[in-house]
C-alpha cells in the first residue's frame, strides 16, 4: 500500500492553499488565547487551543498556509509549529464542514 | 395517612406557581409528590401571576398528566380537564413520575433562561458547575461536597438567567436509587416515611441569590490517568457548557452559544479524572481552592 500524501500535499494548492471560514461559521475568541468555532447551521462547536485559535484568525479567505505558518511561528518563537500540523488541521477543519480551502 | 402535614397546594418552580393535584383518590401519591418538591418554596395562596395548574386523569391507557396556565383567582379548581397539553400515558401513578413530568413542565415553560445539565455548587463568592452526562457522579460530588459545608443549588440541573447570567437554585429531591458510599448518604437528612424510595429531600437551604458561575469541573470516572486534573481553556469550558445545556423547546443555539461565551469568559475549569468517591471528591476540593 502506498503512504499517505503528507497533509500538504492533500491541501488543494499545498502551501499556497488560501483558506477561509465556511459560511455560517464564525470565530469566537477569548481573553486567554483559545477559541471556538461555531457553526449555526450544524449547531456545533469546537474549542481551539492557542495555536489553532491563530491560525483560524488567518481564515479569511487571502492569507495562505505559508503565510500563517510565518505568522504562528512568530507568535510562538522558541517551539517549533510544524507546518505539516497546521496543514492536518486545515484538513480536519475542511472535512467537519467547518472551513473552506482555496477558495475562489 | 401518618401524622405528617397536609401536603402545600403551591411550589414554586423559578417563575412558575404550580399549583399540584390534590389527588383525592391517592393521598399517598400525593404527600409523595410535595416531599419531592419540599426543597422549592411552599403556599397555599400563590403571590405571583404565572400559576400552572397541573391535573392528572386516568385513561384506559394510563394515566396522563395535563398543564395550563392560568391567573391566580380565576381557576374553576377542576382537575379532571385542566387544559391543554395532556402528555403522554405512563403507568402505574407513582409521585416520582409525577415530579419528573411538573418539572420539565417547569422549565420548558420558565421564561429567559438557560438550562446546565449539571450540579450547581456555591463556592465562597463564585458558582461552581459539575456538568457531565448522566452517570458521571453529579450526584454523588454534589453530596460529597455538601457534607464538607458547600451549599448547593441542585445536583442535576442548573438554570442560568440569560440577562443577569446569574444561575438559581432548582432544588429537587436528590436521586439515590444508584450506587453512593454510606456516609454520604447518611450524611444526608432523613427521608421522611412518605418519600419515594430512591430519593432524599433536598438538603437545603438554597442560596437565594447565589453569586456568578465561576468554575466548571468535568468529572471523569474511568479511564486512564488517575488523579490527573487537566486545565480547561475558556473555550473548552464553553463549549462544554453549551453542549451541556438542555434544549428546551424555542432552544436557540446562536443566543444559547453567546450568553454561555460571556458567562465562561471569567471561569476556570478543569477536567478531574478519579475512579474513587474520596480520590474525585479531594481532587475537586483541591480545584476549586478548598482543600
Amino acid at each position: 500500500m502506498p503512504d499517505e500524501p503528507a497533509p500538504i500535499e492533500r491541501l488543494p494548492a499545498g502551501r499556497s492553499t488560501v483558506f477561509e471560514l465556511a459560511p455560517g461559521v464564525r470565530l469566537e475568541p477569548f481573553p486567554d488565547g483559545s477559541a471556538l468555532l461555531l457553526s449555526e447551521e450544524s449547531e456545533e462547536s469546537l474549542s481551539l487551543n492557542l495555536t489553532g485559535a491563530l491560525l483560524c484568525t488567518f481564515a479569511d479567505g487571502t492569507h495562505s498556509l505559508d503565510d500563517a505558518h510565518r505568522e504562528v511561528q512568530g507568535a510562538f518563537q522558541g517551539s517549533e509549529v510544524a507546518i505539516q500540523v497546521l496543514a492536518e488541521f486545515l484538513l480536519e477543519l475542511a472535512d467537519r464542514g467547518l472551513l473552506l480551502l482555496n477558495p475562489r | 395517612m401518618t401524622g405528617s402535614p397536609r401536603p402545600l397546594h403551591l411550589r414554586r418552580i423559578l417563575d412558575l406557581w404550580v399549583r399540584l393535584p390534590s389527588l383525592p383518590e391517592r393521598p399517598e401519591v400525593a404527600l409523595g409528590l410535595d416531599h419531592l418538591l419540599s426543597g422549592f418554596e411552599g403556599s397555599h395562596e400563590p403571590s405571583g401571576r404565572r400559576v400552572l395548574q397541573v391535573g392528572v386523569r386516568e385513561r384506559p391507557e394510563g394515566w396522563q398528566v395535563g398543564f395550563r396556565e392560568t391567573h391566580p383567582g380565576a381557576g374553576d379548581g377542576r382537575e379532571e380537564d385542566p387544559g391543554v397539553a395532556w402528555s403522554a400515558s405512563f403507568t402505574p401513578l407513582r409521585a416520582s413520575e409525577l415530579e419528573h413530568r411538573i418539572v420539565a413542565e417547569a422549565l420548558e415553560r420558565a421564561a429567559g433562561r438557560l438550562f446546565i445539565h449539571g450540579a450547581g455548587i456555591v463556592v465562597g463568592g463564585g458558582t461552581w458547575v459539575v456538568s457531565g452526562p448522566s452517570g458521571s457522579g453529579k450526584t454523588t460530588l454534589a453530596m460529597g461536597l455538601w457534607s464538607r459545608g458547600l451549599s448547593i443549588l441542585g445536583d442535576d440541573v442548573c438554570p442560568i438567567d440569560a440577562v443577569s447570567l446569574r444561575p438559581e437554585a432548582l432544588p429537587r429531591a436528590l436521586h439515590t436509587d444508584g450506587t453512593y458510599p454510606p456516609e454520604l448518604l447518611n450524611a444526608l437528612p432523613a427521608p421522611p416515611p412518605e418519600m419515594p424510595e430512591g430519593h432524599r429531600p433536598f438538603p437545603g437551604p438554597a442560596p437565594m441569590e447565589p453569586p456568578l458561575l465561576a468554575g466548571l469541573i468535568v468529572p471523569v470516572i474511568d479511564g486512564p490517568e488517575e488523579g490527573a486534573i487537566e486545565p480547561l481553556s475558556q473555550a473548552e469550558v464553553v463549549h462544554h457548557l453549551v453542549r451541556q445545556l438542555i434544549r428546551t423547546e424555542g432552544f436557540d443555539f446562536p443566543h444559547a452559544v453567546r450568553t454561555m461565551a460571556q458567562v465562561g469568559r471569567t471561569m476556570t475549569g478543569a477536567r478531574v479524572r478519579a475512579s474513587t468517591v474520596d480520590g474525585m471528591l479531594s481532587r475537586v476540593l483541591q480545584v476549586m481552592g478548598r482543600a
